[in-house]
Protein backbone atom coordinates (compact mmCIF):
# COMPACT_ATOMS: atom_id res chain seq x y z
CA UNK A 1 0.00 0.00 0.00
CA UNK A 2 2.85 2.31 1.08
CA UNK A 3 4.40 1.92 -2.72
CA UNK A 4 1.74 2.83 -4.24
CA UNK A 5 1.08 5.94 -2.25
CA UNK A 6 5.05 6.69 -3.19
CA UNK A 7 4.51 5.76 -6.66
CA UNK A 8 1.51 8.07 -7.17
CA UNK A 9 3.06 10.82 -5.22
CA UNK A 10 5.76 10.73 -7.72
CA UNK A 11 3.93 11.03 -10.80
CA UNK A 12 1.75 13.68 -9.26
CA UNK A 13 5.44 15.88 -8.83
CA UNK A 14 6.53 14.64 -12.28
CA UNK A 15 3.25 16.15 -13.80
CA UNK A 16 3.36 19.32 -12.22
CA UNK A 17 6.88 20.29 -12.22
CA UNK A 18 6.00 19.68 -16.32
CA UNK A 19 2.70 21.78 -16.25
CA UNK A 20 4.72 24.58 -15.06
CA UNK A 21 7.57 24.00 -17.21
CA UNK A 22 5.37 23.85 -20.07
CA UNK A 23 3.85 27.38 -19.35
CA UNK A 24 6.92 29.40 -18.72
CA UNK A 25 9.62 30.49 -20.70
CA UNK A 26 12.68 32.63 -21.54
CA UNK A 27 12.64 35.74 -23.44
CA UNK A 28 15.65 37.52 -25.16
CA UNK A 29 15.93 41.09 -25.13
CA UNK A 30 17.90 43.02 -27.28
CA UNK A 31 19.55 46.58 -27.21
CA UNK A 32 20.55 48.11 -30.19
CA UNK A 33 22.68 51.07 -29.69
CA UNK A 34 22.21 53.50 -32.26
CA UNK A 35 23.26 56.75 -34.08
CA UNK A 36 21.15 58.42 -36.53
CA UNK A 37 19.74 55.04 -37.01
CA UNK A 38 22.91 53.28 -38.37
CA UNK A 39 24.91 50.72 -35.26
CA UNK A 40 26.37 53.35 -33.06
CA UNK A 41 30.31 53.16 -34.07
CA UNK A 42 32.75 54.36 -30.81
CA UNK A 43 36.31 56.51 -31.32
CA UNK A 44 36.29 55.66 -35.18
CA UNK A 45 33.37 57.86 -36.47
CA UNK A 46 32.16 61.19 -36.39
CA UNK A 47 28.87 61.98 -36.08
CA UNK A 48 26.89 65.81 -37.06
CA UNK A 49 24.04 66.81 -34.83
CA UNK A 50 21.37 68.86 -35.39
CA UNK A 51 22.82 71.79 -33.58
CA UNK A 52 26.18 71.20 -35.89
CA UNK A 53 27.95 69.62 -33.42
CA UNK A 54 30.63 67.28 -34.72
CA UNK A 55 31.42 64.39 -32.03
CA UNK A 56 33.21 61.45 -31.29
CA UNK A 57 31.53 59.08 -29.06
CA UNK A 58 34.48 56.93 -26.87
CA UNK A 59 32.11 55.91 -24.14
CA UNK A 60 28.71 54.64 -23.76
CA UNK A 61 27.11 52.97 -19.96
CA UNK A 62 24.42 52.56 -18.40
CA UNK A 63 21.74 50.60 -16.51
CA UNK A 64 18.80 49.23 -16.80
CA UNK A 65 17.12 47.80 -13.46
CA UNK A 66 13.53 46.70 -12.72
CA UNK A 67 12.34 45.21 -15.58
CA UNK A 68 8.61 44.52 -15.46
CA UNK A 69 6.43 42.83 -18.45
CA UNK A 70 2.83 43.14 -18.58
CA UNK A 71 1.36 40.14 -19.76
CA UNK A 72 -1.93 39.78 -21.94
CA UNK A 73 -3.93 38.55 -19.35
CA UNK A 74 -2.80 41.61 -17.19
CA UNK A 75 -0.21 39.60 -15.24
CA UNK A 76 3.15 41.03 -14.44
CA UNK A 77 6.37 39.44 -14.33
CA UNK A 78 9.25 41.20 -12.38
CA UNK A 79 12.59 40.05 -13.09
CA UNK A 80 14.56 39.26 -9.62
CA UNK A 81 17.48 41.10 -8.69
CA UNK A 82 17.04 43.01 -12.20
CA UNK A 83 19.93 44.90 -12.85
CA UNK A 84 21.76 44.87 -16.29
CA UNK A 85 25.03 47.22 -17.31
CA UNK A 86 24.92 47.90 -20.90
CA UNK A 87 28.60 49.44 -22.14
CA UNK A 88 28.85 50.09 -25.60
CA UNK A 89 31.96 47.90 -25.16
CA UNK A 90 30.80 44.96 -24.29
CA UNK A 91 29.01 42.86 -26.73
CA UNK A 92 27.66 40.73 -24.07
CA UNK A 93 25.97 43.38 -22.20
CA UNK A 94 24.13 44.23 -25.65
CA UNK A 95 21.27 41.71 -24.22
CA UNK A 96 19.64 40.28 -21.68
CA UNK A 97 17.68 36.98 -20.56
CA UNK A 98 14.36 37.08 -18.98
CA UNK A 99 13.86 33.43 -17.10
CA UNK A 100 10.71 31.53 -16.55
CA UNK A 101 8.13 34.19 -18.14
CA UNK A 102 4.61 32.96 -18.44
CA UNK A 103 4.09 31.57 -21.98
CA UNK A 104 1.45 34.62 -22.59
CA UNK A 105 1.55 37.44 -25.30
CA UNK A 106 3.59 40.23 -23.39
CA UNK A 107 1.44 43.68 -24.18
CA UNK A 108 4.55 46.22 -22.47
CA UNK A 109 8.06 46.02 -21.20
CA UNK A 110 8.59 48.64 -18.69
CA UNK A 111 12.61 49.60 -16.27
CA UNK A 112 14.61 51.93 -15.30
CA UNK A 113 17.48 53.48 -16.82
CA UNK A 114 19.82 53.92 -13.78
CA UNK A 115 20.38 52.29 -10.55
CA UNK A 116 17.28 53.07 -7.74
CA UNK A 117 18.06 53.76 -3.94
CA UNK A 118 17.56 50.88 -2.38
CA UNK A 119 20.38 49.45 -4.75
CA UNK A 120 22.68 52.20 -4.37
CA UNK A 121 23.46 51.65 -0.89
CA UNK A 122 22.75 48.34 -0.34
CA UNK A 123 26.58 47.34 -0.72
CA UNK A 124 25.63 44.66 -2.70
CA UNK A 125 28.96 44.66 -4.40
CA UNK A 126 28.01 41.72 -6.97
CA UNK A 127 27.56 41.29 -10.79
CA UNK A 128 27.05 44.44 -12.30
CA UNK A 129 26.75 46.28 -9.64
CA UNK A 130 30.41 45.45 -8.80
CA UNK A 131 32.20 48.86 -8.21
CA UNK A 132 35.37 47.57 -10.14
CA UNK A 133 32.59 47.66 -13.38
CA UNK A 134 33.42 51.41 -13.17
CA UNK A 135 30.17 52.97 -12.36
CA UNK A 136 30.12 53.32 -8.50
CA UNK A 137 30.44 56.63 -7.08
CA UNK A 138 33.18 56.69 -4.47
CA UNK A 139 32.64 60.20 -2.54
CA UNK A 140 29.14 60.21 -2.92
CA UNK A 141 27.68 56.93 -2.37
CA UNK A 142 25.39 55.77 -5.12
CA UNK A 143 25.92 54.63 -9.09
CA UNK A 144 26.09 56.43 -12.21
CA UNK A 145 22.43 55.77 -14.33
CA UNK A 146 24.17 56.87 -17.38
CA UNK A 147 27.63 57.82 -18.25
CA UNK A 148 28.23 59.49 -22.00
CA UNK A 149 32.18 60.48 -22.91
CA UNK A 150 33.15 61.76 -25.76
CA UNK A 151 35.13 64.74 -28.20
CA UNK A 152 33.47 67.25 -30.18
CA UNK A 153 35.32 70.71 -31.77
CA UNK A 154 32.17 72.79 -30.36
CA UNK A 155 33.50 72.13 -26.54
CA UNK A 156 35.39 75.12 -25.25
CA UNK A 157 37.56 73.20 -22.83
CA UNK A 158 40.92 72.35 -23.44
CA UNK A 159 40.62 69.09 -24.47
CA UNK A 160 37.55 69.19 -26.40
CA UNK A 161 35.93 66.52 -24.45
CA UNK A 162 32.42 66.17 -23.06
CA UNK A 163 31.30 63.93 -20.22
CA UNK A 164 28.16 63.33 -18.50
CA UNK A 165 28.25 61.21 -15.46
CA UNK A 166 24.70 61.32 -14.58
CA UNK A 167 22.80 59.73 -11.04
CA UNK A 168 21.85 60.75 -8.28
CA UNK A 169 18.78 58.96 -5.82
CA UNK A 170 18.09 61.32 -3.02
CA UNK A 171 14.32 63.09 -2.86
CA UNK A 172 15.98 65.94 -4.54
CA UNK A 173 18.28 64.64 -7.35
CA UNK A 174 16.38 61.36 -8.13
CA UNK A 175 17.20 61.10 -11.90
CA UNK A 176 16.17 57.67 -12.27
CA UNK A 177 14.15 57.20 -15.60
CA UNK A 178 11.14 54.84 -15.77
CA UNK A 179 10.54 54.17 -19.44
CA UNK A 180 7.65 51.80 -20.49
CA UNK A 181 7.30 50.76 -23.68
CA UNK A 182 4.77 49.10 -25.72
CA UNK A 183 5.48 45.85 -27.71
CA UNK A 184 4.31 45.07 -31.29
CA UNK A 185 2.12 42.74 -32.65
CA UNK A 186 5.25 41.28 -33.82
CA UNK A 187 6.11 40.90 -30.15
CA UNK A 188 9.93 41.77 -31.35
CA UNK A 189 12.27 42.08 -28.04
CA UNK A 190 14.98 44.51 -29.44
CA UNK A 191 15.28 47.62 -27.22
CA UNK A 192 16.55 50.26 -30.16
CA UNK A 193 18.63 53.19 -28.11
CA UNK A 194 18.86 56.30 -30.29
CA UNK A 195 21.96 58.20 -28.79
CA UNK A 196 20.95 61.39 -31.38
CA UNK A 197 18.05 61.93 -29.85
CA UNK A 198 19.64 62.74 -27.00
CA UNK A 199 22.75 64.97 -28.16
CA UNK A 200 19.78 66.87 -30.45
CA UNK A 201 18.60 68.19 -27.35
CA UNK A 202 21.57 69.60 -25.67
CA UNK A 203 24.47 72.17 -27.29
CA UNK A 204 27.57 71.01 -26.68
CA UNK A 205 29.11 74.37 -26.79
CA UNK A 206 27.01 75.35 -23.45
CA UNK A 207 26.97 72.10 -21.74
CA UNK A 208 29.90 69.67 -21.24
CA UNK A 209 30.30 68.47 -18.28
CA UNK A 210 27.77 66.84 -15.35
CA UNK A 211 29.62 64.51 -13.03
CA UNK A 212 27.38 65.37 -9.55
CA UNK A 213 23.54 64.65 -8.99
CA UNK A 214 21.48 67.70 -9.15
CA UNK A 215 18.91 69.65 -11.27
CA UNK A 216 21.14 69.79 -13.76
CA UNK A 217 21.73 65.57 -13.51
CA UNK A 218 17.59 65.39 -13.80
CA UNK A 219 17.30 67.76 -17.03
CA UNK A 220 19.69 65.47 -18.77
CA UNK A 221 18.30 62.62 -17.62
CA UNK A 222 14.83 63.70 -19.15
CA UNK A 223 16.69 64.61 -21.89
CA UNK A 224 18.32 61.11 -22.62
CA UNK A 225 14.91 59.37 -21.76
CA UNK A 226 13.83 59.72 -25.60
CA UNK A 227 16.53 57.88 -26.43
CA UNK A 228 14.65 54.62 -25.90
CA UNK A 229 12.09 53.22 -28.53
CA UNK A 230 10.94 50.13 -28.87
CA UNK A 231 10.94 48.35 -32.97
CA UNK B 1 28.84 -1.85 19.07
CA UNK B 2 29.28 -3.72 15.85
CA UNK B 3 31.36 -3.39 13.81
CA UNK B 4 29.72 -1.34 11.50
CA UNK B 5 28.77 1.29 14.03
CA UNK B 6 32.06 1.83 15.00
CA UNK B 7 33.31 2.61 11.41
CA UNK B 8 30.33 5.04 11.35
CA UNK B 9 31.62 6.61 14.24
CA UNK B 10 34.93 7.19 13.58
CA UNK B 11 33.75 8.49 10.39
CA UNK B 12 31.45 11.11 11.91
CA UNK B 13 34.13 12.17 14.10
CA UNK B 14 37.34 12.65 11.39
CA UNK B 15 34.05 14.87 9.66
CA UNK B 16 33.58 17.18 12.45
CA UNK B 17 37.72 17.01 13.50
CA UNK B 18 38.07 18.54 9.78
CA UNK B 19 34.98 20.51 9.39
CA UNK B 20 36.13 22.20 12.52
CA UNK B 21 39.86 22.70 11.32
CA UNK B 22 38.78 24.21 8.47
CA UNK B 23 36.12 26.74 9.88
CA UNK B 24 37.31 30.05 10.57
CA UNK B 25 37.06 31.37 14.36
CA UNK B 26 34.42 33.92 14.97
CA UNK B 27 34.92 36.99 17.13
CA UNK B 28 32.13 38.44 18.58
CA UNK B 29 31.86 42.60 18.90
CA UNK B 30 32.41 43.78 22.22
CA UNK B 31 30.02 47.10 23.40
CA UNK B 32 31.13 48.59 25.97
CA UNK B 33 28.54 49.07 29.01
CA UNK B 34 26.36 51.67 28.21
CA UNK B 35 27.04 52.55 24.86
CA UNK B 36 24.63 53.01 22.10
CA UNK B 37 24.11 50.08 19.69
CA UNK B 38 26.34 49.89 17.05
CA UNK B 39 24.53 50.81 13.55
CA UNK B 40 27.69 48.31 12.00
CA UNK B 41 25.81 45.60 9.72
CA UNK B 42 27.74 42.50 11.62
CA UNK B 43 25.09 40.14 9.90
CA UNK B 44 26.06 40.90 6.69
CA UNK B 45 30.20 41.02 7.53
CA UNK B 46 30.39 38.47 10.19
CA UNK B 47 33.99 39.18 12.18
CA UNK B 48 36.50 36.09 12.01
CA UNK B 49 39.90 36.39 13.38
CA UNK B 50 41.17 35.26 9.86
CA UNK B 51 38.98 38.10 8.28
CA UNK B 52 40.37 40.60 10.69
CA UNK B 53 43.94 39.64 9.98
CA UNK B 54 43.60 39.76 6.12
CA UNK B 55 41.96 43.64 6.90
CA UNK B 56 45.09 44.42 8.60
CA UNK B 57 47.20 43.14 5.95
CA UNK B 58 45.50 45.00 3.06
CA UNK B 59 45.55 47.99 5.61
CA UNK B 60 49.11 47.98 5.58
CA UNK B 61 49.75 47.29 2.37
CA UNK B 62 50.78 49.38 -0.89
CA UNK B 63 49.65 46.79 -2.94
CA UNK B 64 46.48 48.88 -3.09
CA UNK B 65 47.49 51.86 -4.51
CA UNK B 66 48.56 52.63 -8.07
CA UNK B 67 52.27 52.85 -7.91
CA UNK B 68 52.51 50.47 -4.81
CA UNK B 69 54.17 53.38 -2.49
CA UNK B 70 50.98 54.28 -0.21
CA UNK B 71 48.53 51.73 1.57
CA UNK B 72 46.10 53.24 4.05
CA UNK B 73 48.40 53.38 7.04
CA UNK B 74 50.43 56.44 4.97
CA UNK B 75 47.58 58.40 6.56
CA UNK B 76 46.40 56.60 8.89
CA UNK B 77 48.75 56.05 11.63
CA UNK B 78 47.39 53.96 14.23
CA UNK B 79 50.06 55.94 17.00
CA UNK B 80 47.96 59.51 15.99
CA UNK B 81 44.79 57.13 16.14
CA UNK B 82 44.84 56.50 13.00
CA UNK B 83 44.66 60.20 11.88
CA UNK B 84 47.87 62.13 10.16
CA UNK B 85 49.67 64.56 12.32
CA UNK B 86 52.31 65.52 9.76
CA UNK B 87 50.16 66.82 7.37
CA UNK B 88 47.27 69.32 7.84
CA UNK B 89 45.89 67.62 4.46
CA UNK B 90 45.99 63.99 3.12
CA UNK B 91 48.92 63.51 1.01
CA UNK B 92 48.66 60.77 -1.97
CA UNK B 93 50.29 59.11 -4.70
CA UNK B 94 53.21 61.13 -6.47
CA UNK B 95 53.18 63.75 -3.69
CA UNK B 96 49.69 64.72 -4.89
CA UNK B 97 48.40 67.10 -1.85
CA UNK B 98 44.51 66.46 -1.00
CA UNK B 99 41.54 69.26 0.50
CA UNK B 100 41.08 67.59 3.51
CA UNK B 101 42.58 66.40 6.92
CA UNK B 102 42.58 62.70 7.29
CA UNK B 103 40.15 61.17 9.78
CA UNK B 104 41.37 59.27 12.80
CA UNK B 105 39.82 55.88 12.75
CA UNK B 106 38.23 54.55 15.68
CA UNK B 107 34.58 53.31 17.32
CA UNK B 108 33.58 52.92 13.30
CA UNK B 109 30.85 50.79 14.34
CA UNK B 110 29.20 53.67 15.68
CA UNK B 111 29.19 55.45 12.15
CA UNK B 112 26.30 55.50 9.92
CA UNK B 113 27.90 58.47 7.38
CA UNK B 114 31.47 58.69 6.92
CA UNK B 115 34.28 61.42 5.92
CA UNK B 116 33.84 65.24 6.59
CA UNK B 117 30.99 65.79 4.32
CA UNK B 118 29.15 62.60 5.23
CA UNK B 119 28.78 61.29 1.50
CA UNK B 120 29.87 57.55 1.97
CA UNK B 121 27.09 55.95 3.46
CA UNK B 122 28.90 52.52 4.90
CA UNK B 123 32.04 51.19 6.03
CA UNK B 124 32.33 48.87 3.60
CA UNK B 125 32.01 50.72 0.45
CA UNK B 126 34.54 53.73 2.17
CA UNK B 127 37.73 52.23 1.16
CA UNK B 128 36.62 52.73 -2.41
CA UNK B 129 37.14 55.99 -2.14
CA UNK B 130 40.78 56.70 -0.94
CA UNK B 131 41.46 54.07 -3.45
CA UNK B 132 40.19 55.53 -6.85
CA UNK B 133 40.60 58.95 -5.28
CA UNK B 134 43.27 60.62 -8.21
CA UNK B 135 44.86 62.61 -5.43
CA UNK B 136 44.82 59.81 -2.87
CA UNK B 137 45.71 55.83 -4.29
CA UNK B 138 44.45 56.69 -7.91
CA UNK B 139 43.83 53.12 -8.35
CA UNK B 140 40.56 51.23 -9.78
CA UNK B 141 38.91 48.86 -8.14
CA UNK B 142 39.24 46.50 -11.71
CA UNK B 143 42.96 47.31 -11.47
CA UNK B 144 43.53 46.57 -7.57
CA UNK B 145 41.23 43.45 -8.32
CA UNK B 146 44.14 42.03 -10.91
CA UNK B 147 47.09 42.92 -8.33
CA UNK B 148 45.64 40.91 -5.69
CA UNK B 149 44.52 38.27 -7.88
CA UNK B 150 48.15 37.94 -9.04
CA UNK B 151 49.43 37.29 -5.31
CA UNK B 152 49.75 33.94 -4.29
CA UNK B 153 50.36 34.88 -0.67
CA UNK B 154 46.36 36.80 -1.22
CA UNK B 155 44.89 34.02 -2.73
CA UNK B 156 45.61 31.61 0.35
CA UNK B 157 44.87 33.89 2.65
CA UNK B 158 41.41 35.20 0.93
CA UNK B 159 40.54 31.13 0.05
CA UNK B 160 41.27 30.85 4.16
CA UNK B 161 38.79 33.50 5.43
CA UNK B 162 36.14 33.33 2.26
CA UNK B 163 36.50 29.53 1.00
CA UNK B 164 37.39 31.35 -2.65
CA UNK B 165 40.60 32.11 -3.97
CA UNK B 166 39.32 34.34 -6.32
CA UNK B 167 39.32 38.16 -4.89
CA UNK B 168 36.08 40.07 -5.24
CA UNK B 169 35.64 43.76 -4.71
CA UNK B 170 32.76 42.44 -1.93
CA UNK B 171 35.47 40.23 -0.25
CA UNK B 172 38.16 42.77 -0.44
CA UNK B 173 35.51 45.12 1.43
CA UNK B 174 34.59 42.84 3.81
CA UNK B 175 38.09 41.78 4.79
CA UNK B 176 39.31 45.61 5.12
CA UNK B 177 36.24 46.51 7.29
CA UNK B 178 36.83 43.37 9.64
CA UNK B 179 39.91 45.37 10.55
CA UNK B 180 38.87 48.97 10.68
CA UNK B 181 35.62 47.93 12.34
CA UNK B 182 37.63 46.38 15.24
CA UNK B 183 39.75 49.76 16.01
CA UNK B 184 37.68 50.16 19.00
CA UNK B 185 39.09 52.79 21.92
CA UNK B 186 37.17 52.80 25.17
CA UNK B 187 39.93 52.47 27.76
CA UNK B 188 41.25 55.73 28.10
CA UNK B 189 41.16 57.46 31.90
CA UNK B 190 38.04 59.05 31.11
CA UNK B 191 36.62 55.72 30.67
CA UNK B 192 38.40 53.95 33.84
CA UNK B 193 36.69 56.69 35.72
CA UNK B 194 33.09 56.61 34.20
CA UNK B 195 33.39 52.98 35.07
CA UNK B 196 34.38 53.96 38.52
CA UNK B 197 36.93 51.34 38.07
CA UNK B 198 39.91 51.16 41.05
CA UNK B 199 42.30 53.54 41.92
CA UNK B 200 41.40 55.64 39.18
CA UNK B 201 40.43 59.01 39.38
CA UNK B 202 40.17 62.74 37.89
CA UNK B 203 42.11 65.63 39.43
CA UNK B 204 40.72 68.18 40.27
CA UNK B 205 41.51 70.08 37.49
CA UNK B 206 40.56 67.40 35.28
CA UNK B 207 37.02 66.98 36.81
CA UNK B 208 36.87 70.83 36.69
CA UNK B 209 37.71 70.14 32.98
CA UNK B 210 34.56 67.26 32.37
CA UNK B 211 32.43 69.87 34.33
CA UNK B 212 33.01 72.74 31.29
CA UNK B 213 33.30 70.41 28.84
CA UNK B 214 29.47 69.08 29.53
CA UNK B 215 28.25 72.92 29.80
CA UNK B 216 29.86 73.98 26.93
CA UNK B 217 30.66 70.93 24.13
CA UNK B 218 28.68 68.29 25.02
CA UNK B 219 25.61 68.84 23.31
CA UNK B 220 27.41 67.86 19.76
CA UNK B 221 30.66 65.86 21.44
CA UNK B 222 28.21 63.76 22.92
CA UNK B 223 29.28 60.91 25.25
CA UNK B 224 30.37 58.18 25.73
CA UNK B 225 31.02 58.33 21.83
CA UNK B 226 31.99 61.90 22.35
CA UNK B 227 30.43 62.73 18.87
CA UNK B 228 26.82 62.93 17.79
CA UNK B 229 27.28 62.04 15.03
CA UNK B 230 26.06 64.54 13.03
CA UNK B 231 26.84 67.75 10.82
CA UNK B 232 27.16 70.94 12.03
CA UNK B 233 28.51 74.51 10.72
CA UNK B 234 30.88 75.04 13.80
CA UNK B 235 31.46 78.75 12.38
CA UNK B 236 35.35 77.60 10.88
CA UNK B 237 35.56 80.81 8.60
CA UNK B 238 36.35 79.79 5.20
CA UNK B 239 39.58 78.91 3.99
CA UNK B 240 39.27 80.61 -0.25
CA UNK B 241 41.80 78.35 -1.39
CA UNK B 242 39.78 75.40 -0.56
CA UNK B 243 36.55 77.02 -1.20
CA UNK B 244 35.50 74.23 0.57
CA UNK B 245 31.57 74.43 1.54
CA UNK B 246 31.19 70.63 3.15
CA UNK B 247 27.83 68.97 2.98
CA UNK B 248 26.17 70.80 1.15
CA UNK B 249 27.91 69.32 -1.78
CA UNK B 250 26.33 66.09 -0.82
CA UNK B 251 23.17 67.27 -0.35
CA UNK B 252 22.43 70.25 -2.29
CA UNK B 253 20.88 72.01 0.37
CA UNK B 254 21.91 75.17 1.32
CA UNK B 255 21.07 74.37 5.45
CA UNK B 256 24.14 72.35 5.18
CA UNK B 257 26.66 74.68 4.09
CA UNK B 258 30.19 74.97 6.13
CA UNK B 259 28.48 71.85 7.65
CA UNK B 260 31.14 69.52 8.45
CA UNK B 261 31.64 66.03 10.56
CA UNK B 262 31.26 66.25 14.37
CA UNK B 263 34.45 64.62 14.99
CA UNK B 264 34.93 62.19 18.18
CA UNK B 265 37.48 64.01 20.14
CA UNK B 266 38.86 60.34 21.63
CA UNK B 267 42.68 60.57 21.29
CA UNK B 268 42.28 63.97 20.69
CA UNK B 269 46.07 64.55 22.05
CA UNK B 270 47.44 62.77 19.08
CA UNK B 271 44.79 63.40 16.22
CA UNK B 272 46.43 67.16 15.35
CA UNK B 273 46.11 68.52 13.30
CA UNK B 274 42.87 69.59 13.96
CA UNK B 275 39.40 70.98 11.93
CA UNK B 276 38.75 69.30 8.52
CA UNK B 277 41.72 71.36 6.72
CA UNK B 278 43.97 70.65 9.62
CA UNK B 279 44.08 74.00 9.92
CA UNK B 280 44.89 74.30 13.90
CA UNK B 281 47.66 72.69 15.58
CA UNK B 282 47.25 72.90 19.46
CA UNK B 283 44.48 72.43 21.73
CA UNK B 284 44.67 75.83 22.76
CA UNK B 285 44.34 76.87 18.94
CA UNK B 286 40.76 75.10 18.81
CA UNK B 287 39.59 76.60 22.42
CA UNK B 288 40.59 80.01 21.79
CA UNK B 289 38.60 79.56 18.42
CA UNK B 290 35.52 78.38 19.97
CA UNK B 291 35.68 81.17 22.25
CA UNK B 292 36.65 84.24 20.00
CA UNK B 293 37.36 83.30 16.48
CA UNK B 294 33.82 82.06 15.38
CA UNK B 295 31.95 83.85 11.98
CA UNK B 296 28.51 84.64 12.76
CA UNK B 297 26.71 83.56 9.58
CA UNK B 298 22.92 81.94 9.49
CA UNK B 299 24.15 77.95 9.07
CA UNK B 300 26.14 78.51 12.22
CA UNK B 301 24.96 75.55 14.53
CA UNK B 302 22.13 76.57 17.28
CA UNK B 303 24.41 75.03 20.03
CA UNK B 304 27.26 77.98 19.55
CA UNK B 305 24.46 80.78 19.05
CA UNK B 306 25.53 81.30 23.00
CA UNK B 307 28.94 82.60 23.49
CA UNK B 308 31.53 80.34 25.24
CA UNK B 309 33.23 82.11 27.62
CA UNK B 310 36.42 80.43 29.56
CA UNK B 311 38.79 82.25 31.25
CA UNK B 312 42.26 81.13 31.16
CA UNK B 313 42.58 78.87 33.75
CA UNK B 314 39.30 77.43 32.39
CA UNK B 315 41.13 76.75 28.61
CA UNK B 316 43.97 74.51 30.97
CA UNK B 317 41.06 72.63 32.86
CA UNK B 318 39.12 71.86 29.82
CA UNK B 319 42.16 70.66 27.84
CA UNK B 320 43.43 68.77 31.29
CA UNK B 321 39.99 66.58 30.98
CA UNK B 322 40.43 66.46 26.45
CA UNK B 323 43.64 64.72 27.31
CA UNK B 324 42.05 62.09 29.95
CA UNK B 325 40.70 60.97 26.31
CA UNK B 326 43.93 59.53 25.25
CA UNK B 327 43.79 55.31 25.38
CA UNK B 328 46.98 54.37 25.15
CA UNK B 329 46.05 50.30 25.05
CA UNK B 330 44.63 51.81 21.52
CA UNK B 331 47.10 53.62 20.28
CA UNK B 332 50.07 50.84 21.53
CA UNK B 333 47.57 47.87 20.91
CA UNK B 334 49.98 45.28 19.16
CA UNK B 335 47.17 43.43 17.08
CA UNK B 336 46.16 46.94 15.51
CA UNK B 337 49.99 47.34 14.00
CA UNK B 338 51.68 46.74 10.99
CA UNK B 339 51.57 43.07 10.66
CA UNK B 340 54.78 41.01 11.16
CA UNK B 341 54.98 37.75 8.63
Amino acid sequence: MKKVFVGVFIIAITCLSFQVKKNKKDHIFFIHLNFQNKPLVLNDRKYITVNNDTVIITKLKFYLSNIILEMEDGTQYKENSSVHLVDAENISSLEFKLKDVPDFKINKISFNVGVDSLDSVSEKFEGDLDPAKGMYWAWNTGYVNMKLEGKSSSCTNAKKEFQFHIGGYLPKQNALQKIEIVLSEKQNKIINVELSNWLDAISLKETQSIMIPGEKAIKMAQLYKNMFEFE
Amino acid sequence: MNKKEIILLLVFILTFFLFSLKRNTYIDFFVPKGWPKPVYNFKDTKLTQEGFELGRKLFYDPILSKDSTISCSSCHSQYTGFAHTDHAVSHGVEGRIGTRNALPLMNLAWVEKFHWDGGVLGLNSQPINPITNSLEMDNSMANVLISLNHSKKYQGLFYKVFGDSVITTNNLLKSIAQFTVSLQSYNSKYDKVMRHEKGVFFTEQEQNGHQLFKRNCESCHKEPLITNEGFADNGLPLDKDYSDYGRVAITQNPKDSFNFRVPTLRNIEFTYPYMHDGRFMKLRDVINFYTDGKANRKTLARELLKPIVLSENEKKDLIAFLLTLTDKEFLFNPKYSYPKD
